[in-house]
């Protein structure tokens, strides 16, 4: 058992880690058509998972149902809608899941005139919270604060036509903070990442770092 | 007499015609197979010539034997499309800015080709004619007036299928060139407002895939001594464990007080997974930091919920979580139920961790792995539950949302460095050394690149440059 559980999924993490370095060094098409399979694998994976995702969350809501937990009602409410749309998926506007999906009928309708506004609905909801977590940070408190205030509304100016007919300056200094000490962090914290990426791809393809399979 | 006069006058025309179409030649077109590619490209090369001008311009013609037409397959205008554009295959020297350069990567096909595809046409139009056979006996049996409509559009699609690739190949139409097959190729220079061609010799190459990209040879350089200086001192650190110093994180100090207060106030605690799948690094780094997390949680005895938006990571995590409450000694405390999939959009995801932040008032929440524009919404809602939440991400865009709202924020590298940090683990702690050192590498390297550009010796840039 503790084969299954940490040898071979060790084995498999040092193959295919070690498989998609030496991958990145060959341009030939026979390598890249392997990566391809590689990343195809991984889809297919990905795909069956899927089904353990809905049994997670059939699951978990069901339980609320049956034992009428706080907001239960909304459980009921998540399965009837997945019933309802894999029902409509699968009847495919009279043509049945066997043929290619249609363009038109419930399906469509469903994702253009529910799924998308509600997704739309939420982006907005973004531009409240901006305003809100804006207000947080440039309360001008201490000396970094201040700093960030008055970096905030020369770049916020910089970016409205209202700033250029204030003064030319607001846009070239808008550009300067951008692309010099805004971009100078940026790639700070990028380097440090990479070197992260590196030495945690290292501890797990080498066994190292094993917290993953749930060990120490 | 007439008649003589007529040919002579004939043949006067027709060499004007040719003077005029023709105007003579140059040399020194070359063809070669483009270096560190995967075989699907041929560098064409020539020299400006001297009789050139302004606004001419250069038309590449490609054949696929000797026995066929060449085939216009590109072009370029005067001053434009020279050697110095691909540094990529022919460096940074200057006289790159004599010649031409076109990379060749369509082209007639090979007779070979015409054939292969002419057999997987007919392959494909009998199985079209089968699917059209069914959809015309559906049509028959089916009485419903919208069904058979549909079905008549089916029938319509296929039949336009059908007839597209029942028709004949044309030989002259640039397609992807084949690898290994020796192509003609001749560059035709117009000048500018005149009918004169002047053509060029005729190179000829093939196009072969390479097994090394001598391009990233820096690269596997600076990898290879990365892993070299993460591996000696991970050995180091397993010899040696003592002296091993990490400097204090303040979010991973706070996650045991994080914890208590949960505990003391009776409330949940949360932890939301990025959008990332189990292929990106930030998610495994997150989900070894959820191990740590977990274990404690389990000795104190809260209750811990783990929102995935991905199957696999959900698979994960809830393995990585039983595992924890076991070593804990608390086995009898994890329920599956809390580690659980919410969706795998990015705004349904938000609006249903959103909604459990309001409805179920957690005490503590930890934000580790990668995200996009969900972060906000999800940290200003936790922040208006008076929520303890503790951040962790690679995702620069999201990190000013997370410094904002969040009480403690691990900024990109630390995400990584957290579980080393959690765990004290000696051979992680040296990995996390070795990044430093990896670090000051890349400072120094910044630097020296920074004082030579600055004097006009760019060689370290073009050390380091990606194609």
């Amino acid at each position: 058992m503790i084969f299954f559980k940490r040898t071979l999924p060790l084995i498999v993490a040092f193959t295919f880690g070690i498989v998609a370095i030496v991958l990145y060094f060959i341009p030939h098409q026979a390598a890249q058509t392997a990566f391809t399979q590689l990343v195809n694998w991984d889809r297919i994976i990905a795909a069956f998972a899927l089904l353990i995702g809905i049994h997670s969350l059939v699951r978990m809501h069901w339980r609320k149902i049956e034992h009428k937990q706080a907001g239960w009602a909304y459980s009921a409410i998540l399965i009837a809608a997945l019933v309802l749309t894999l029902a409509i998926g699968l009847y495919n506007d009279g043509m049945w899941f066997w043929n290619k999906r249609e363009s038109a009928g419930a399906l469509p309708w469903i994702y253009d005139y529910v799924f998308k506004p509600a997704g739309a609905t939420m982006f907005s909801v973004l531009a409240f919270f901006i305003a809100s977590a804006a207000y947080r940070t440039f309360r001008a408190r201490t000396v970094p604060a201040a700093l960030l205030l008055t970096a905030a509304v020369i770049t916020m100016l910089g970016q409205v036509p209202l700033g250029r007919l204030i003064s030319h300056w607001f846009p070239d200094i808008s550009l300067w903070l951008m692309m010099v000490p805004n971009a100078a962090v940026k790639r700070g914290i990028l380097l440090g990442v990479a070197l992260g990426v590196i030495s945690t791809s290292l501890r797990i393809i080498f066994g190292i770092e094993r917290a993953y399979l749930g060990g120490d | 007499m007439k008649r003589r006069l007529c040919i002579l006058a004939g043949a006067m025309l027709l060499w004007g015609l040719i003077t005029v179409v023709q105007a003579g030649s140059f040399e020194g077109v070359d063809a070669m197979d483009a270096p560190n590619d995967d075989g699907r490209a041929i560098l064409v090369t020539w020299p400006r010539p001297a009789f050139e001008e302004a606004g001419g311009r250069y038309i590449i013609e490609a054949s696929a034997s000797d026995t066929r037409e060449f085939v216009k397959v590109g072009g370029t205008l005067y001053g434009l499309g020279l050697k110095s554009e691909y540094p990529k295959y022919f460096g940074w020297d200057e006289d790159n800015q004599n010649h031409y350069a076109f990379e060749l990567r369509q082209a007639p096909p090979p007779q070979a080709w015409i054939d292969r595809q002419t057999a997987s046409r007919a392959d494909a139009v009998a199985i079209g004619k089968l699917q059209l056979e069914d959809v015309e006996t559906r049509m028959a049996d089916e009485e419903s007036p919208r069904l058979r409509g549909k079905l008549e559009d089916r029938q319509k699609t296929l039949q336009k299928d059908i007839n597209r690739l029942s028709r004949a190949l044309d030989p002259n139409a640039a397609v992807e060139l084949a690898g290994g097959h020796n192509y003609r190729v001749r560059v035709r220079y117009q000048p500018p407002g005149q009918e004169v061609q002047v053509y060029s010799n005729i190179a000829t190459a093939a196009a072969t895939g390479q097994w090394f990209d001598g391009n990233k040879a820096v690269v596997l350089v600076v990898m290879i001594l990365l892993s070299g200086l993460i591996l000696w001192y991970i050995n180091r650190a397993r010899r040696h464990p003592e002296g091993l110093y990490i400097r204090p994180i303040a979010g991973m100090e706070a996650i045991d007080d994080a914890i208590g207060r949960a505990t003391e106030m009776g409330k949940p605690i949360f932890f939301v997974h990025g959008l990332a799948s189990m292929a990106s690094i930030s998610t495994i780094a997150a989900v070894n930091i959820l191990g740590k997390i977990a274990q404690r949680v389990a000795e104190y005895g809260t209750t811990f919920k783990v929102t995935n938006r991905d199957p696999v990571v959900l698979a994960v995590s809830q393995e990585t979580v039983k595992e924890s409450y076991l070593r804990a000694g608390r086995p009898d405390l994890y329920q599956e139920d809390n580690v659980f999939y919410v969706s795998q959009d990015q705004f349904s995801y938000a609006s249903a961790v959103e909604g459990m932040f309001l409805r179920e008032k957690p005490a503590s929440n930890f934000f580790f792995g990668y995200y996009y524009a969900e972060a906000l919404l999800l940290t200003e809602t936790g922040a208006s539950t008076g929520a303890i939440q503790i951040a962790g991400t690679d995702s620069y865009t999201q990190l000013p949302f997370f410094i904002t709202t969040c009480d403690y924020t691990l900024m990109g590298e630390e995400l990584y460095a957290a579980s080393a940090y959690l765990s004290r683990e000696p051979r992680l702690l040296g990995s996390v050394k070795a990044q430093d050192i990896g670090k000051t590498f890349m400072i120094a390297t910044i630097v020296i690149g920074v004082v030579l550009s600055t004097l006009g010796i760019p060689w370290v840039m073009h050390l380091f440059e990606t194609f």
